[in-house]
């Protein structure tokens, strides 16, 4: 009879070993090819779906959880300062952050001049076609962002948001604030963006084109 | 330090926000909202008062202008895009073609002064960055409806801009020229060359 016991450990060590990769496997979700692509380009080694404890060591900069948000990373290059963040699902930003944490969707935000005209133009090139028009409302009064949104079906997609030139307020003059999202699963507007989005252009929404 | 301590009210700042509750597409919304101002005050510095854009500058110069290139000059061929520029600015390695019939292109002088020209995805003149423009102007040149922004005002307050924007029509590429000039009489000099580019009929053209 024991001579079973120590195969049976091994057996079940690597039963629950199959089991935690199954599972690892069925709840990663699937991202697009174009999608990782752009992430790749961006952010190297980033993974959608991949958990913040694989992650870590593939971000150059300590990262830090923000509440209801995910895990944030400052970055400086010789583009200037940006931001990774790490943006985990409703289901985890409820918690108090934790290594086990899987990221819904990826972030950089950046104030570089040009990066806006750079990026558009790289995601043009990727999905080869024109982008969905959408505005996001900030908390701030005559603050709006504008979207450009690329959807791989139901699959993931990639927003480009920027500052709106139509803005009546802003808080560093000449300063555009860009940011790359990009994410799997179905857009699911606000939810996906993390602001308050609507579907129309924010000129059509502050009533300056018709 | 100041980004860890940026972050650190961010994340102070979204608790309390937690704490008073409410749903959590509003808290997610301003814990991003909170870290992107942290961001621009890091980039930026002081906040700026906000408001619509400052009043023209005395000295800002008119986009309309329609002077020639002042001398000396250098003129750059490529063959795709050719532009005359002060003789001082020497190219930024060599152009970046694209794989959709474009280029880009980079060029600085001597005091730091920049200009680069590419291919643009943006539909209008102003998509995608904003600024007190001084100055505007349309006019027809190099084949395409040109539209020129000329801004006196950068970022760190040194940076004079002419942007320019190239619709060829149909579905061809869009060409940008943006040039950051670190004096306004080298934003003079910049607002000129908008007017010597040369555009190939092959621009856009996939090989």
């Amino acid at each position: 009879m024991r001579a079973f016991v120590l195969p049976g450990i091994i057996l079940g060590l690597a039963l629950a070993w199959l089991g935690l990769r199954s599972y690892d496997a069925l709840t990663r979700p699937d991202v697009p090819a174009q999608v990782q692509a752009v992430v790749q380009r961006y952010a190297p080694g980033i993974q959608i779906g991949a958990t913040v404890r694989e992650l870590r060591p593939r971000v150059s900069a300590p990262l830090t959880y923000v509440p209801h948000l995910g895990w944030v990373a400052t970055l400086r290059d010789k583009t200037g300062v940006s931001q990774l963040r790490l943006l985990v699902s409703e289901q985890d930003r409820a918690g108090a952050g934790a290594d086990g944490d899987r990221v819904d969707a990826v972030e950089l935000v950046t104030a570089s001049p040009d990066a806006y005209i750079t990026v558009l133009t790289d995601l043009t090139t990727v999905f080869r076609r024109m982008p969905r028009e959408g505005c996001l409302t900030t908390p701030e009064p005559g603050k709006y962002r504008e979207v450009r949104l690329w959807t791989v079906g139901d699959d993931g997609g990639v927003a480009l948001v920027n500052d709106f030139g139509g803005n009546t307020t802003f808080r560093h003059t000449g300063m555009v604030v860009v940011a790359l999202l990009a994410y799997a699963g179905p857009f699911r507007g606000s939810a996906t963006l993390r602001e308050s989005w609507t579907a129309r252009s924010c000129a059509r929404l502050t009533g300056l084109a018709q | 330090m100041l980004p860890a301590l940026a972050l650190a009210l961010v994340a102070t700042g979204s608790c309390r926000r937690a704490s008073a509750g409410g749903a959590d597409s509003t808290q997610a919304a301003a814990a991003s909202d909170s870290l992107s101002v942290a961001l621009e005050d890091e980039v930026g510095g002081p906040p700026s008062a906000g408001g619509p854009p400052a009043p023209l500058s005395p000295d800002s110069l008119d986009a309309c202008t329609a002077l020639p290139p002042s001398e000396p000059t250098k003129r750059m061929e490529s063959p795709l895009v050719t532009i005359t520029l002060p003789a001082d600015f020497e190219p930024l390695g060599a152009p970046t073609p694209s794989g959709n019939g474009t280029a880009s292109y980079q060029w600085r002088g001597e005091d730091g002064s920049r200009v680069q020209i590419l291919a643009s995805g943006a539909s209008s003149a102003h998509e995608g960055w904003t600024g007190p423009r001084a100055s505007e102007c349309d006019f027809q040149a190099a084949g395409a409806q040109v539209h020129v922004d000329v801004l006196f005002w950068g970022l760190t307050g040194t940076d004079r801009t002419v942007r320019a924007w190239f619709d060829l029509g149909g579905d061809r590429p869009r060409l940008q020229y943006v040039a950051h000039a670190r004096t306004l009489d080298r934003q003079d000099e910049l607002l000129r060359a908008v007017r010597t580019v040369w555009i190939s009929t092959m621009w856009g053209v996939r090989q």
